[in-house]
């Protein structure tokens, strides 16, 4: 397995809140920021990135393992390891 | 799972006495559509798929009258294994919304008066090739993955013996079952709340009726959004709100799935702050509570994508008296658009409904 510190790349998990939406990102490159990552899987994912005023949804990146939100601006080598789970949190309103 | 879709679509908006006034080109989120299509398939499957892999083909149904390149409705079938082939028909007002947001451009460019009817017909053409060239390469490969459904064996038949049905069950629709337990613990939830919304999800599992063959959701608990931030009209889901739920249901260690989520309508509230609180408050206070508003609708796609997804409102109803009693609405995906829903509700038929109060069918602001 690939150590967080040392790996070049990552290959990491991605859910979304429910659990009805899961990814895998292969050969995540370790200097990514998770913002960049989570970007990314939103597009393939096909999630909203924007809310019903049209505005940018934010989307948080909870490391399952960690128990934690990621930054945006950290990197995906000094916070991840092989096989991790993130869960993709939207700050969302209801009416 | 992939979608295929070999045609670009674009809107024709019409003044009500047929006059052309603008196209508009639209790229339908197809997501919905798909996820209804693959529930339809694992429903009539008779394998005991939990998922079908294969992809997913959505193509136009020309319009009888007028031909190509006239849509009348769109047909999404799975291919794969189970129940795949197996077509859907998903209504042209899908495109509803893309509609809604091209006449806004127009009263926004002065072509349309606000509050003016206009028509729509949507057009679809043969897509030609992507256009290369400054698409951004992500820098890594993201492969998603169609997680498989988690189904337990019940029997439908046992499930309805002790369940009343409240509000209309549509013959599309799958059955839901919603302890009333959970039903009773949002009204409480609510009075606790006061004159701000609250709200959490539902859990439960999904089952397989083999016999019939069948899939339907039972819902047996809910988690209350406790790190919620609410106000009189909005409930704002937060990155440390959902944080908090799944330590809750990690908690529970039940192993069950989230079916959807439910939320508060205080209308009471609304009607007695109307007077000095903002604009917004002061027009829902002339509204019912059982409707999805644009950004539940939102919320709805965003989080609870999953064709089997519901949604359920808790509003105050006035009666006759003068007096307040709760209502139920309960939302889900119909053919890819988020329409108002009927459920069951267990227990003792007599006793549900006199009770804990009335459930009535609602209504969306999305497809009007």
């Amino acid at each position: 397995m690939k150590t967080s510190e040392t790996a070049q790349t990552v290959d990491v998990h991605f859910t979304d809140t429910s659990g009805q939406k899961m990814a895998k990102a292969r050969n995540v490159p370790g200097d990514c920021t998770i913002g960049e990552a989570i970007q990314n899987v939103l597009s393939q994912l096909r999630l909203p990135q924007n809310d019903a005023s049209g505005r940018p949804i934010v989307y948080h990146g909870l490391h399952e393992r960690e128990g934690r939100h990621l930054q945006a601006s950290e990197t995906v080598g000094a916070s991840l390891q092989d096989g991790d789970n993130v869960v993709l949190q939207p700050n969302v309103d209801a009416g | 799972m992939q979608t295929e879709d070999e045609y670009a679509y674009c809107l024709e908006l019409l003044r009500a006495d047929g006059g052309l006034m603008a196209r508009a080109p639209v790229v339908p989120d197809w997501q919905p559509a798909c996820d209804w299509a693959r529930l339809v398939a694992l429903r009539q499957d008779r394998t005991g798929a939990s998922t079908l892999g294969g992809s997913i083909k959505v193509r136009p149904v020309w319009d009888a009258a007028a031909g190509e390149p006239y849509v009348s409705s769109f047909e999404v079938a799975a291919s794969g294994s189970g129940g795949a082939g197996q077509a859907s028909d998903i209504p042209i007002n899908y495109l509803y919304r893309y509609a809604q947001r091209a006449g806004s451009d127009l009263v926004d460019r002065g072509e349309l008066e606000a509050g003016d009817t206009f028509l729509y017909r949507v057009l679809a053409f043969p897509a030609g090739a992507s256009p290369a060239g400054n698409s951004t390469r992500p820098r890594f490969d993201v492969e998603e993955v169609e997680p498989a459904l988690i189904l337990k064996e019940g029997s439908l038949q046992q499930y309805l013996e002790r369940s009343v049905a409240m509000g209309h069950v549509h013959g599309d629709d799958f059955p839901v079952v919603i302890r009333k337990e959970v039903v009773i613990e949002t009204a409480m939830l609510m009075r606790r709340a006061g004159a701000r919304e609250t709200g959490g999800v539902l859990l439960g599992h999904l089952r397989r009726d083999p016999d019939i063959p069948e899939i339907f959701a039972d819902v047996i608990a809910q988690v209350p959004a406790r790190l919620a931030e609410s106000s009189l009209a909005r409930l704002s889901f937060t990155g440390e709100a959902w944080a908090d739920i799944h330590a809750a249901i990690a908690e529970r260690g039940q192993g069950e799935t989230i079916l959807g989520w439910w939320h508060t309508h205080p209308v009471r509230h609304w009607r007695a702050s109307a007077e000095r609180v903002e604009q917004e408050a002061a027009e829902l206070a002339n509204r019912r509570g059982d409707f999805f508003s644009a950004d539940d609708c939102a919320l709805h796609r965003t989080v609870f994508p999953a064709a089997y997804s519901v949604g359920m409102v808790v509003s105050d109803l006035p009666t006759d008296s003068g007096s307040w009693q709760i209502n139920w609405s309960l939302f889900g995906w119909r053919r890819g658009i988020i329409e108002p829903r009927g459920y069951y509700m267990t227990h003792e038929r007599d006793e549900a409904v006199a009770t804990a109060g009335k459930s009535t069918g609602g209504h969306n602001d999305q497809t009007g």
